[in-house]
């Protein structure tokens, strides 16, 4: 007898404790009061646990505004946020603002019916922002699902006081740049930061970065997706041997272990000359090395007088969570618009330096070497150009992404020739990608 | 099985009377309660997944056994399998001989009880507390090629031949891999043969001293014959920990498990396939879901194979 009622005391803690465990946790009694003034707490999740601190000072300018809403900044690391993201989204547990990866990434939250079609009626300027902003964020049928947030470019990134000291000026062709490596090299410092360790750098900051001076920038985009070039073309194979150059040039010894984070270090500690950089660079190594003296140089080109193309992509947008109450819902909309106006995107701009504010009718940033990275654009914008693994490619596995990480790596370590490479590519996408039947 | 008056009942007599499971009900259900929803109901869904294709958010396909053909024939995959089953496989290899051969004899040594022999044995077993993904950190930045202290130390022994990117390069990174996590859980199977050789009698030793046998002899005859039982064990163990080995390897190589998959092992090719990596690779749960059933069958095939040579040992028939 005596057992069978500690054994069913044990069996009921036990219920008891598991039942805890499963209830939901209740909300702060003073969330979600619909009552004027009261305060609404929405939360803004990304990918950027690096901006922490630059957002804490963008939401100490819209605290000012004295709206009901308040906004708590809820990064997750950028190796986890999508796999973050989707339990939340499926457990209904997510955050209220999303910021939504560009391209296919960012699609498949909006095909799922996780994200609510921005109209003119909850973000009345939707429509002034530039269509190729816009174009990352929007079906072929023109539902608009992410209000355009920020966006980044390619450029190289040097360092001023070691090319003074050597009386050298940064490269105007590509030409140019293999003189200023030697010269670099010949006085002991690393021409090029760069590593393989990591393929995505080299997918990004190479291949995405390079392509468009061997295939005319926007132009062979369009051809590309459209099947007119392939990855099969002399050009997209030049591309890939000028890497290798790069490579044997301009590269430390070593590079096989050199990761991204390595590659960082090198540059900003003044060991290496030079750094093909993404605009988010600049706030990263002012913030690793206050005392680093930068320049900008637009992309070296093939001849003089190419065209200077500027190889970007739309970086993130806001997605609006679509299953909110309508206080929330509120609160969120009212961040949100004032994210996307021209105020708001002005202090975006001069915080996140590096990272472009897409809105219109924006004052170009504070930060000279920012405002001379975006001006490279173009009056209209007439010089931006795509990256190539991201737009479309991507969509399905084998995707650019994976097979561009794969074959450059391959690439740089000696493994694949640049045919080989070309061809990998082009017949892990063919398989899948019609126009390129 | 009828009641003897005076026996002592023990495992042997094939002890399995009613009335005593039932008494042992209330002690095995919680913790079976807890299995079953966290281990056994899971481990059903995923197999359950493993026909279906999603992405994560959107709408489950049922694709039939379109996964396993994947990844049985279907390039890139069965690629990407094969070699995560080559790395795998490697990987066992490279722990068994790096960690527990010196683990058992690194016990050999300390039961001898020469003085500080318990300082040496805390000293060998801290790494197993450490974090895998600090050890992992560490060493990755201990085996950079700029400044890394292995190289530099390399360098200035005069051995520039083994100053080289040893991560970078797929000949050497598995190996690399393969020592960090030998060095950290050498710990274990050091503490499992130190407990097996202190439990060996006393007399049998004595005996063989007298008859004038040297340590290595007794080694070889006395200590390896009978702590293969224990050796099982371990193998076992490492078996099972290296197929199912991820952190060490996201740590050092990132899930992308470079350089050119030389460092792939089921793990990261699980991790990889379902989850996508960094927006610029899509998310394909149900791919992953069949990589987890095949890792099933192949770590559960092994601990049962094992199992039943256990027991023909046991038996004696082996």
């Amino acid at each position: 007898m005596k057992q069978k009622i500690l054994a069913l005391a044990v069996v009921f803690s036990l219920v008891l404790i598991l039942t805890a465990c499963g209830s939901q946790e209740t909300p702060p009694p003073n969330e979600n009061v619909t009552a004027d003034n009261e305060p609404i707490t929405i939360r803004f999740t990304t990918w950027r646990q690096e901006d922490v601190e630059m957002w804490g000072r963008i939401l100490v300018e819209f605290d000012k505004l004295d709206t009901n809403v308040m906004v708590e900044y809820a990064p997750v690391v950028d190796t986890e946020y999508d796999s973050v993201l989707k339990t939340n989204l499926q457990s209904g547990t997510a955050d209220e603002v999303i910021f939504v990866r560009s391209w296919d990434a960012g699609r498949a939250l909006f095909d799922a019916g996780y994200l609510e079609p921005i109209t003119e009626e909850m973000v009345p300027n939707i429509n002034d922002f530039a269509s190729a902003q816009l174009a990352s964020w929007q079906t072929e049928d023109g539902k608009i699902y992410g209000v355009p947030g920020n966006w980044v470019a390619y450029g190289v990134l040097y360092n001023k006081d070691i090319f003074d000291d050597l009386g050298i000026t940064p490269p105007a062709t590509t030409d140019d740049l293999f003189a200023v490596c030697s010269t670099l090299k010949e006085n002991g410092i690393i021409p090029i930061a760069g590593g393989s360790k990591d393929p995505w750098t080299l997918e990004h900051m190479l291949s995405d970065h390079f392509l468009p001076i061997f295939y005319d920038g926007e132009v062979g985009h369009q051809k590309l997706l459209s099947g007119e070039f392939l990855p099969t073309d002399s050009e997209f194979i030049d591309h890939l041997d000028f890497l290798l150059k790069v490579r044997n040039e301009c590269w430390p010894d070593g590079f096989e272990g050199m990761g991204y984070s390595d590659t960082q270090q090198l540059f900003v500690s003044g060991l290496a000359g030079m750094f093909m950089a993404g605009s988010w660079e600049i706030g990263v190594f002012e913030g690793l090395n206050p005392e680093l003296h930068m320049g900008y140089s637009p992309t070296p080109v093939l001849k003089e007088g190419d065209k200077r193309w500027l190889s970007i992509t739309p970086a993130g947008a806001f997605g609006l969570n679509a299953n909110l109450t309508p206080e929330k819902r509120e609160a969120a909309l009212v961040f949100i618009n004032w994210l996307a106006s021209p105020e708001g995107g002005k202090i975006q701009g001069d915080v996140l330096v590096g990272q472009f504010p897409s809105m219109p009718n924006t004052t170009p940033p504070d930060h000279p070497l920012a405002t001379e990275w975006v001006a490279q654009q173009g009056d209209d914008g007439e010089n931006l150009t795509i990256w190539w693994t991201f737009q479309t490619l991507n969509a399905q596995e084998p995707g650019a992404g994976t097979l561009s990480n794969e074959s450059l790596q391959a690439l740089m370590n000696g493994d694949m020739t640049s045919e080989e490479v070309a061809q990998h590519i082009f017949d892990g996408i063919v398989g899948w990608y019609d126009p390129w039947k | 099985m009828p009641l003897i008056k005076g026996h002592v009942y023990n495992i042997s007599d094939g002890l399995c009377m009613k009335k005593s499971f039932r008494s042992l009900l209330p002690y095995i259900l919680p913790a079976l309660l807890i299995y079953t929803v966290f281990m056994a109901a899971p481990l059903f869904l995923s197999m359950q997944l493993s026909f279906y294709e999603w992405n994560g958010i959107g709408p489950k396909n049922f694709v039939g056994m379109e996964n396993f053909r994947k990844l049985f024939s279907i390039e890139p995959w069965n690629i990407r399998f094969l070699n995560a089953t080559k790395n795998n496989i490697l990987l066992f290899l490279m722990v068994m001989f790096f960690q527990n051969i010196p683990a058992f004899l690194l016990a050999w040594l300390l039961h001898f009880k020469l003085k500080g022999r318990n300082i040496f044995r805390n000293i060998f077993f801290i790494p197993v507390t450490m974090s895998v993904i600090m050890v992992g950190y560490v060493a990755q930045l201990m085996f950079n090629p700029l400044w890394g202290s292995f190289n530099k130390l390399m360098e200035v022994v005069g051995l520039n031949f083994l100053s080289r990117p040893w991560l970078g390069q797929s000949e050497t990174a598995l190996f690399i891999v393969a020592l960090v996590t030998a060095w950290q859980y050498i710990g274990i199977p050091l503490i499992l043969f130190l407990s097996g050789l202190e439990n060996i009698p006393k007399e049998l030793t004595e005996a063989a001293r007298i008859d004038g046998a040297s340590e290595l002899k007794i080694l070889r005859y006395i200590y390896i014959p009978l702590l293969a039982p224990v050796f099982g064990i371990i193998s076992i163990l490492t078996f099972v920990g290296d197929f199912t080995a991820f952190e060490i390897i996201f740590a050092m190589e990132g899930s992308i498990a470079g350089p050119n998959y030389a460092t792939d092992v089921f793990g990261t090719l699980f991790y990889r396939t379902s989850f996508g990596f960094m927006g610029s690779s899509q998310a394909q749960m149900g791919l992953g879901a069949a990589i987890a059933v095949c890792m099933f069958v192949i770590i559960g095939g092994a601990v049962l194979f094992w199992q039943w040579y256990d027991n023909l040992i046991l038996k004696n028939l082996a």
